[in-house]
């Protein structure tokens, strides 16, 4: 009789310490998971929406400004006395308002939108911009205003 | 006496049932939940990606009125859309003495889903010039 209760309460001991280990283990799994797929998510959602909104800016900016002349890293977007110049630089976008015609630096822009790469081509009538973020790439055409 | 010695036992084995069904549901739960999450992640990219292209078809439309020139055009240089992907096509053209209007709808469906549709027009003039519409 104590025999047998001594067996069931050993049972029930090490059942119980099971159950908490695969409480712990599910647990472990569960948060595993859950951080992945949110870790995932949210650089995706970055990434999309930094391609696009960038190459959102870029597109309005060049279809708002009189002037559009490409440089080396970026542009220079003329609207009458005041020029807006749009460079890559140190893995970002960044933005300078000078005064047109003056000497300038590319440096000391406002910082925009952090980016891998930004290319910008021009053809007979339209504009071809490029962005990399991480490992995607995202192109979009804008055509020439009336200049 | 001899069932007041089983009880516990059975307890035990009914408490262990509840809570393995107990884990099972919630993990099957959560993982559906973050199935879901994704899947709509997902979705959401495809939908940037053909806002953006269809972005640049708009533009390139704008110039020259015609749907396979600017599908040549948009696709070898911003590249193609997924597979999966079906686009269809509803174009109207009108002419008159001046020119051309013409009037480009496009609908997006992925597996049968309606994802994203737009409408865009051109106005090309005889003689190849245009106006932005």
């Amino acid at each position: 009789m104590r025999s047998y209760k001594n067996t069931a309460d050993t049972i029930s001991t090490v059942g119980s310490m099971l159950l908490f280990l695969l409480f712990a283990v599910c647990t472990m799994m569960i948060i595993v998971t859950a951080a992945g797929s949110y870790s995932r998510i949210n650089d995706n959602y970055t990434t999309d929406f930094t391609a696009s909104a960038s190459i959102r800016y870029l597109s309005n900016k060049i279809k708002s400004s009189e002037k559009v002349e490409l440089s080396e890293n970026g542009m220079i977007l003329q609207n009458g006395v005041i020029a807006n110049i749009i460079y890559f630089s140190d893995g970002g976008l960044y933005e300078k308002t000078v005064a047109a015609g003056s000497e300038y630096e590319l440096s000391g822009g406002n910082r925009i939108f952090e980016l891998s790469g930004v290319e910008i081509k021009e053809t007979e009538e339209l504009y071809k911009i490029t962005v990399n973020v991480g490992e995607k790439t995202s192109s979009a055409i804008v055509r020439k205003g009336t200049e | 006496m001899k069932r007041s010695t089983k009880r516990p036992l059975n307890l035990f084995f009914i408490e262990m049932i509840i809570s393995l069904l107990f884990f099972s549901i919630s993990g099957a739960v959560i993982l559906s939940v973050f199935a879901g999450a994704d899947k709509k992640s997902r979705a959401g990219e495809t939908l940037e990606n053909v806002i953006v292209f269809s972005q640049s078809v708009a533009e390139v439309y704008s110039l020259n009125g015609d749907y396979d020139e600017t599908m040549k055009i948009v696709t070898s240089e911003c590249g193609k859309l997924d597979d999966k992907i079906i686009i269809t096509k509803d174009e109207e053209k009108s002419e008159n003495a001046a020119g051309t209007f013409s009037k480009l709808t496009l609908i997006f469906t992925e597996n049968g889903r309606r994802i994203y549709d737009f409408t865009c027009a051109a106005y090309v003039k005889n003689g190849g010039s245009d106006e932005r519409t």
